[in-house]
């Protein structure tokens, strides 16, 4: 019994204690709970906002791109008031059919023809105007020069001034989002009907793919000068060579699909002449916004870019209490009016880091969020983070910019579209005005 | 007995202290104001009778909140005494929804942690001394909330708020005996500490990208009076009367301000700042009725006026829905005691049980309502027939918020064990 009783007094002490030692070694996680942001207002750590940083818009000049083996091939021509006559070309080779190259004897020739299908239906310009293509044959093979890799948006070839044209289509409009081929007849039937003896006769021309290219030296697809638009092509390009075999309805045809894609380019072409940037060229490579009505012009398919510098970002540094930058946001604009559904902006831009040179650099992260304000139009815009960028920028002892650090607008694929964008500076009106917004930390 | 009983505590404290050290993980949101949450429970024997213990006096345990019951100690005995508390807290109420979607509401959780330590002893038959380390406040918070910008209220990072330290206090009692009846007592105290918030900016990728560490010591001397007397009414029954008094009291206090990189590199680290902080005046008030050593009653009430106090730029005491109002508390409790005779034949008090209710405002006024503290205690202990061991488990259950479930409610169990050790000392052998 006095056991017992004794046993009785001592439990509450082990269980008290057994508790206690469990609890020691279990690890907790202290509850997170919220109980209002007014209890926390007056930690000495504040977010201070400033969106009055400098921001130095100027025009590149773009010295050549390569467009060898491009996503499309970009053929037409346009007129527009910012980047003056645009137009562009494309160079291609053919090859000879995979198919049986002999022609049965007999066959009569019908016609020959280009095939051309729009790349994701894209065009650039007015498409409610008349589209005219023209065709012409190479006067020599395309071949690339000792030393280089590939063909440059500068590169281009002479024809074959004995077929001026050797074919051409008009289209009253262009409806890419309805028709997705156009076809092109060429004119008269001299080459097309020589290209069909040969395989009647199978001549020594087409035994082989270097002595058919020899002979088919390559086209030339361009627009006819005076057209509102560029289009955008797949390079799954085809001629077809048609015939038909007496005394039946026989008819069928020769694909000759292109080949050597790294002979297959584009040659763009503008003239500035009349612009804010005529003066932009080779030997005048960089143009400040307040000398091009206050704007940068980027369309970098047609020679170029934009650049923006920070001059002044250091101050932040003298800002009360100014501890570190938290945020950094950038809102390039376009002017007012600038675009339209003819002339769309790009829907994404790059940004890359430059210097002195003007060279592209490493890139920043984000391809811009552009922002479309359908309804209001002022609140158009691309976003960038730039805070990991002004983190390491403020690090460097370069107070009045010597080094010429900044970041040129870019798109992804510099050549595969002619959307362009016309930035607006400070000296615009807020609304189109590329702005920088800093959100830093202020410790009292 | 008394060898294994020594070897079973000093293995326990050995073991566990280490680790109740750092096991602090109950968050307790409202802590983040003034000095943190001010320590009600004075973890000594009148716990479990909801602290009411400002009338009463004992023979072995030390009455931590009344300085004049120190001669009431047995003489020629030293008696030492260690707390140690767990509590379990579970929320209700406005403030649970989290900012951060990915973070799961808060559970219940549980934490340990040590409490306090004291000796005492009678220096006379009428000077009662004692000594000790306890908390005064306790901070201790997490929680995340929106970091606004200045002007436009823009929000591009949350805010996690870490709250963590507290201060203690390390006093000295001397109680004096004044007349048979009456006696005086003193508690000098050093308060002393630091009150710690590290505010951690994060991004939307959840990257830290900024750590405010604000870092409030604390120090000064604090004093309470007290008087405690009592007078018999007849052959059973005795009344008792506590009344202790601290003045306004003036902390120095000093801050440092460390901001890192949301890593280790330091980016700001201001030279330290000195200022001041005042603790106002507390009364608190006690009486009990005591029948036959056995059954003891006892009501204490207390108010402390806060609602004077300004604060400072880093003891933030006010805001737009918050404020410091005067605290107040009223606690009565019951102890039945089970008094036997020992060995020598010699009375002692073999066991005890207690029950107290407890309730009043603290010094925190939230959305124009008052953080009230009500709850209810329950004690027993029981001191060893053969040595001077004994051991006290007091838990207090309540709930400290306020009844409209507007605000945050803290629902809390207190479970408080107290290891007393009392011996003879200068107690020489006599030869004959």
């Amino acid at each position: 019994m006095i056991l017992m009783r004794k046993r009785y007094l001592y439990l509450p002490l082990t269980i008290i204690i057994s508790y206690f030692l469990s609890i020691s070694i279990s690890s907790c996680e202290k509850a997170s709970i919220v109980i209002g942001t007014d209890f926390i207002a007056n930690t000495p750590t504040n977010i201070a906002y400033v969106d009055t940083l400098t921001t130095q818009i100027s025009t590149v000049y773009v010295d050549s791109f390569i467009t060898s083996a491009p996503a499309a091939l970009l053929i037409g021509d346009y007129t527009d008031a910012y980047f003056g006559v645009v137009s562009s070309r494309s160079f291609m080779q053919f090859g000879l059919p995979a198919s049986s190259t002999i022609i049965p004897s007999g066959s009569i020739y019908d016609s020959t023809e280009i095939i051309l299908r729009f790349n994701n239906k894209y065009y650039y310009g007015d498409t409610s105007k008349p589209f005219t293509i023209n065709v012409n044959q190479l006067a020599d093979p395309i071949t690339l020069q000792p030393n280089q890799p590939v063909f440059y948006n500068i590169d281009s070839f002479s024809y074959n001034p004995a077929t001026i044209v050797l074919g051409s289509t008009q289209l009253p409009n262009i409806r890419p989002a309805v028709i997705d081929t156009l076809s092109i007849t060429l004119n008269g039937d001299s080459t097309g009907k020589d290209l069909f003896n040969k395989f009647v006769t199978g001549a020594p021309e087409i035994q082989n793919n270097p002595a058919f290219l020899n002979y088919f030296k390559g086209l030339a697809i361009s627009g006819s000068g005076s057209n509102s638009m560029v289009g955008a092509f797949k390079d799954s390009i085809e001629m077809r060579l048609h015939y038909h075999t007496p005394g039946g309805n026989n008819y069928t045809y020769l694909s000759f699909n292109m080949t050597n894609p790294i002979n297959q380019f584009n040659n763009i072409r503008v003239n500035r002449t009349g612009t804010a940037i005529a003066s932009l060229s080779a030997t005048n490579k960089i143009l400040p916004s307040s000398v091009t009505g206050n704007a940068g012009y980027l369309q970098y398919t047609t020679g170029s870019m934009v650049k923006i510098s920070f001059p002044f970002l250091r101050n932040i540094l003298t800002l009360p209490n100014f501890v570190k930058i938290i945020k950094a946001q950038l809102l390039v604009k376009p002017v007012k009016n600038s675009f339209s559904l003819t002339y769309a902006l790009p829907p994404q831009l790059i940004l890359a880091q430059t210097d002195i040179t003007n060279a592209i650099g490493t890139t920043i992260p984000g391809t811009g969020n552009l922002y479309i304000d359908q309804l209001q139009g002022f609140g158009t815009s691309y976003t960038y983070d730039l805070t990991r960028y002004f983190q390491q920028l403020i690090q460097i002892p370069d107070d009045n910019n010597v080094y010429g650090y900044g970041l040129l607008l870019l798109p992804p694929n510099e050549t595969a579209i002619l959307n362009r964008l016309v930035v607006g500076d400070i000296r615009q009106s807020q609304n189109y005005a590329t702005e920088v917004q800093i959100y830093y930390a202020a410790v009292q | 007995m008394i060898l294994r009983s020594s070897i079973f505590l000093g293995m326990f404290f050995l073991l566990a202290l280490p680790a109740m050290v750092k096991a602090q993980s109950n968050s307790s949101p409202y802590s983040i104001v003034g000095l943190g949450n001010i320590e009600n429970s004075a973890f000594d024997r009148y716990t479990g009778m909801a602290n009411a213990g400002l009338a009463l006096s004992d023979s072995r345990y030390v009455n931590n909140g009344n300085a004049a019951s120190l001669p009431k100690l047995a003489n020629h005995v030293f008696t030492f005494e260690l707390a140690v508390r767990s509590s379990i807290v579970d929320y209700t109420g406005g403030g649970l929804s989290t900012i951060n979607p990915n973070q799961k509401p808060p559970s219940p959780t549980v934490d340990i942690a040590f409490r306090r330590m004291a000796i005492a002893t009678k220096i006379t038959n009428k000077w009662g001394f004692s000594l000790g380390l306890e908390p005064y406040s306790t901070a201790n918070y997490d929680y995340t909330a929106n970091k606004l910008v200045q002007g436009n209220n823009a929000q591009i990072v949350l805010g996690e708020y870490h709250g963590s330290g507290g201060i203690n206090r390390f006093y000295l009692g001397n109680g004096y005996q004044i007349t048979r009846n009456t006696s005086l007592g003193i508690n000098s105290s050093i308060l002393f500490g630091s009150l710690q918030q590290v505010e951690t900016l994060v991004s939307p990728d959840a990257q830290a990208v900024l750590a405010t560490t604000t870092s409030v010591f604390l120090s000064g001397a604090y004093f309470d009076f007290s008087l405690q007397t009592k007078k018999r009414l007849n052959h059973h029954w005795i009344s008792t009367y506590g009344i202790s008094f601290s003045p306004q009291t003036t902390l120095r206090s000093s801050y440092d301000v460390v901001v890192t990189d949301g890593s280790t590199d330091t980016l700001k680290s201001d030279p330290t700042v000195n200022d001041r902080f005042t603790i106002p005046a507390q009364l608190k008030l006690g009486i009990a009725l005591i029948k036959d050593d056995k059954y003891t009653f006892t009501i204490n009430a207390e108010q402390q006026n806060w609602s004077d106090i300004r604060g400072n730029a880093f003891i933030p005491v006010g805001g737009a829905s918050y404020k410091l109002i005067d605290n107040n508390k009223i606690s009565i409790g019951f102890q039945k005691s089970n008094r036997l005779k020992n060995v020598y034949g010699i009375e002692y008090e073999r066991s005890f049980f207690q029950l107290g209710l407890y309730g009043g405002n603290t010094y925190l006024q939230v959305s124009g309502l008052p953080v009230t503290d009500f709850g209810a205690t329950l004690g027993f202990g029981k001191n060893s027939k053969k040595s001077g061991l004994g051991y006290y488990i007091a838990l207090e259950a309540g709930r400290k918020g306020n009844w409209n479930s507007a605000i945050l409610s803290e629902n809390y169990l207190n479970i408080n064990l107290i290891l007393s050790y009392a011996d003879h000392w200068f107690k020489g052998k006599k030869y004959y």
